[in-house]
């Protein structure tokens, strides 16, 4: 008992000796290297990003982007540095190019289309309701019986 | 409005077995992104220590001048330690091959090496893992076939087992060559 407690006393050591401690020039070069950090995807375990990944390779590449923002590295000149040893996939921001248009395009495209034919849908039923509604107007016939009918009960009262 | 209330009918039917088709594609076949940016290019540059004599440091010139593979590898990822037994089966057909010692501690490391064997001709030590992120490395193990001029013509992520090697070796073996079309077809597009 008292060895499983030491046991677990001396692992939880060795797991908090891990956490890497990282200190800032400023709170602005803070935040870059947080923002990078959960914009950069984990090769390892794929689906996470870079902040919530503890594999070996996660660290380095943590380390890596570390070292760069304290040397005042701008995140266009970090982000060129992941892609080109990692390629789009690192990063959960990819840049725009024709082979990613696709991926930038369609849901804004895709959006403007429906919205577009909900309008249109609309605009035609608005339309036809109107349409509908002329087809109900009286003809000169109903309209002269119409007053007839208003002028006797006129008279009536 | 029949054939309104068909085409209501039709177009989700259509949209629905489409996505079917598209989906049933990929039933069974892995998910992962395998990242192969090292293909292609030449090794990056290093400077690095022995694994076996810390005072000796290698660079990129001093790698073998034939083709090689070399093999990321570390005495805490046991996936290595599946693969091991067919490193040393290549060894003894006589494939020149280079360890890169990937984040481990020296003494655990040199340990393994006596205790399993050693399948490298030398193991480059990357503690810091600079060498492996200049490679693109994912994970452990993982083994890239290198020409003689230090340019990488494939990239394995994972173990290097009988079916792997079965689709490296050709490749291996070609780039010992001069014929630029025959290596292109052993190891595949280059781009």
């Amino acid at each position: 008992m008292k060895a499983l407690f030491f046991g677990v006393l001396f692992w939880a050591g060795a797991a908090w000796a891990d956490i890497k401690v990282h200190h800032f020039d400023s709170p602005t070069q803070e935040a870059q290297y947080q923002a990078l950090i959960q914009e950069f995807r984990c090769p390892t375990c794929q689906n996470q990003n870079l902040a919530g990944s503890d594999a070996p390779i996660a660290q380095d590449l943590k380390q890596k982007t570390y070292e760069m923002v304290i040397e005042g590295r701008s995140d266009g000149e970090i982000r060129a540095y992941m892609l080109a040893r990692y390629g789009d996939f690192i990063s959960y921001k990819p840049p725009v190019r024709p082979a990613t248009w696709i991926l930038w395009f369609f849901p804004p495209l895709l959006l403007l289309f429906l919205l577009g034919v909900w309008v249109f849908c609309t605009g035609k039923k608005k339309t036809k309701q109107f349409e509908s509604a002329q087809g109900m107007a009286l003809t000169d016939e109903e309209e002269k019986r119409l007053k007839d009918l208003l002028a006797q009960q006129k008279e009536g009262v | 409005m029949n054939k309104k209330r068909m085409l209501w009918f039709l177009v989700p039917l259509v949209v629905f077995l489409g996505m079917m088709v598209m989906l049933a594609g990929r039933l069974g076949k892995p998910t992962d992104i395998v990242s192969n940016t090292a293909k292609g290019r030449l090794l990056p540059t290093f400077s690095l220590p022995l694994l076996s004599d810390p005072n000796r440091v290698m660079v990129k010139e001093d790698l073998p001048k034939t083709p090689f593979l070399l093999n990321v590898w570390g005495s805490w990822c046991p996936t290595c330690r599946i693969e091991h037994p067919f490193l040393l089966a290549l060894k003894e057909q006589g494939v020149p091959m280079v360890g890169v010692n990937y984040k481990d501690e020296t003494k655990e490391a040199l340990a393994y090496l006596n205790e399993h064997q050693d399948p490298f001709l030398y193991s480059i030590k990357d503690a810091e893992g600079s060498l492996a992120v200049d490679l693109g490395l994912t994970g452990a193990p993982e083994t890239f076939v290198v020409a003689g001029d230090g340019k990488v013509w494939q990239h394995l992520a994972g173990e290097l087992d009988e079916a792997q090697w079965a689709r490296l070796k050709p490749c291996w073996q070609a780039l010992a060559g001069n014929d630029e079309a025959a290596k292109v077809r052993a190891c595949g597009d280059q781009k």
